[in-house]
């Protein structure tokens, strides 16, 4: 299957922003204070950015994510402990980890296992929308009622956590899917995204009502100003077809759609 | 008795010196807007206002007099007791078939926003841009449970257009509170909200 690609190509930078950031504040450091100081902060740094990726294993249970942070672990410890002309043992055991982990991790990447889904989703969402004339609202769409149970819809929410296709919000009534691009997941990782109603998200209560909202600043990254009701019930069927999958045992075949979409591994 | 008219009565009897000059109008067989005036220690283009308010609404007769050739006016209470009784189902708005069967939709490009309530599935307020430049401003319009309900069934700027009986269905909207609807819906449509097709 071949998919014509609807969003705008992928130019942010957003998710380089904190390495490149790391990179200069430790040139800064290693000018004023030396190297020790410039590789312990990066040392510290990673050692952050570990926390950051073992949270988001427990955030999604997606087991893949020790895997960079056990390369970050390692990474921070190489750094931390570094001392020119000095090789100790410590060292060289932290080096050869860091490098093991590091080809895991970019085989990990490869083959998106730790890849945010977001864009994938709203290629797919685009797909059977030919339709052009704008049309955007602020509004929520009532997409139709499904025969879904509270249990099938908990359950395709911890598969698509798992899964990385969207960060689920579970109230007393519903359950809300906000699917994530590259890049934007630091605020729902950190607990910080509250409030999920700007953000495009599809909603099941558990008498079956199906709403689904696109946001402006999504809709904004389609090449054509596609027809937004079209767009919005694409979406909401394209996720009741998702849990129908995931309730026939094909969970696989789900990731396997995303992946025919062929978006970069980085968008 | 219509709004207007009660509006200018309430307003006079609001007045600091409203029950003052009553009690003049009572004890005097007539007078005028000097006298008033000078007895209740008030400019006397206040009283003269006061003096045609209540004569307009036939509460007070005048009578045209002359002192030397220069004619005045003199005021003689009509009435011993004053009554506002306000009809307020005027204002309710009549409900016809024609309105129920208008097809509406959102209307492209209004540049309105709509904001969820807590609950996720009725709109709590519309905000909507009026003027342009320095002069903008936001106007909310916070929305009653079925009205909120009625805009969140509303189609989509392009989508096909439902009729407002159509839609109040689609919402499951009491009965009782179309009135409220075809407010809202008169509102909208007069911010360009809301496009009504023929």
């Amino acid at each position: 299957m071949y998919i014509i690609h609807k969003l705008k190509p992928d130019r942010s930078i957003t998710g380089l922003i904190p390495a490149f950031s790391a990179f200069i504040i430790m040139a800064v450091l290693g000018i004023l204070y030396g190297q020790r100081v410039a590789f312990r902060f990066m040392g510290v740094f990673l050692w952050g950015f570990a926390l950051y990726s073992l949270t988001t294993f427990l955030r999604t249970q997606n087991a893949n994510f020790i895997i960079p942070a056990l390369y970050q672990f390692f990474a921070g410890l190489v750094a931390y402990t570094w001392t020119p002309n000095v090789k100790s043992t410590t060292v060289q055991f932290a080096v050869i980890a860091t490098l093991v982990f590091l080809v895991w991790l970019i085989f990990l990447t490869a083959i998106k296992k730790i890849k945010w889904r977001g864009r994938e989703i709203l290629e797919m969402a685009a797909v059977p929308v030919e339709e052009t004339g704008n049309g955007y609202t602020s509004r929520p769409l009532a997409a139709g009622k499904v025969g879904f149970n509270k249990e099938q819809i908990m359950a395709f929410a911890k598969f698509a956590r798992r899964h990385l296709i969207a960060v689920s919000y579970v109230g007393k009534v519903k359950v809300i899917f906000v699917p994530v691009m590259m890049g934007r997941e630091f605020g729902f990782i950190m607990g910080l995204k509250n409030d999920y109603t700007d953000e495009t998200w599809v909603s099941f209560d558990f008498d079956g009502n199906v709403t689904v909202n696109i946001s402006h600043r999504d809709y904004l990254g389609y090449i054509e100003a596609l027809s937004f009701e079209q767009l919005c019930a694409s979406l909401g069927n394209l996720f009741v077809e998702f849990i129908e999958m995931h309730q026939r045992g094909e969970g696989v075949r789900i990731i396997d759609r995303m992946d025919a979409v062929r978006v970069g591994v980085f968008s | 008795m219509d709004f207007k008219e009660a509006a200018k009565l309430g307003n006079y009897l609001s007045k600091d010196y409203a029950e003052d000059f009553f009690a003049l109008l009572v004890n005097y067989r007539n007078i005028s807007a000097s006298e008033a005036a000078s007895r209740l220690g008030l400019h006397i283009r206040t009283a003269q206002d006061f003096l045609e308010a209540m004569t307009s609404l036939e509460i007070l007769a005048q009578e045209e007099v002359y002192e030397k050739k220069r004619p005045y006016f003199r005021y003689t209470l009509l009435t011993e007791h004053i009554q506002m009784d306000l009809d307020l189902t005027q204002t309710q708005k009549e409900q016809t078939a024609a309105d129920l069967e208008r097809r509406i939709r959102e209307k492209a490009d209004s540049g309105v926003n709509f904001s969820l309530a807590r609950g996720g599935d009725l709109i709590s307020h519309v905000s909507l841009w009026t003027g342009s430049g320095r002069d903008r401003k936001e106007r909310k319009i916070s929305l009653t449970q079925p009205q909120g309900s009625f805009l969140y069934h509303l189609p989509f700027p392009n989508a096909e257009a439902l009729t407002v009986a159509e839609i109040i269905r689609k919402a499951g909207v009491n009965e009782e509170v179309i009135p409220e609807i075809l407010d809202i819906v008169d509102v909208l449509e007069k911010y360009e909200v809301i496009e009504v097709l023929k």
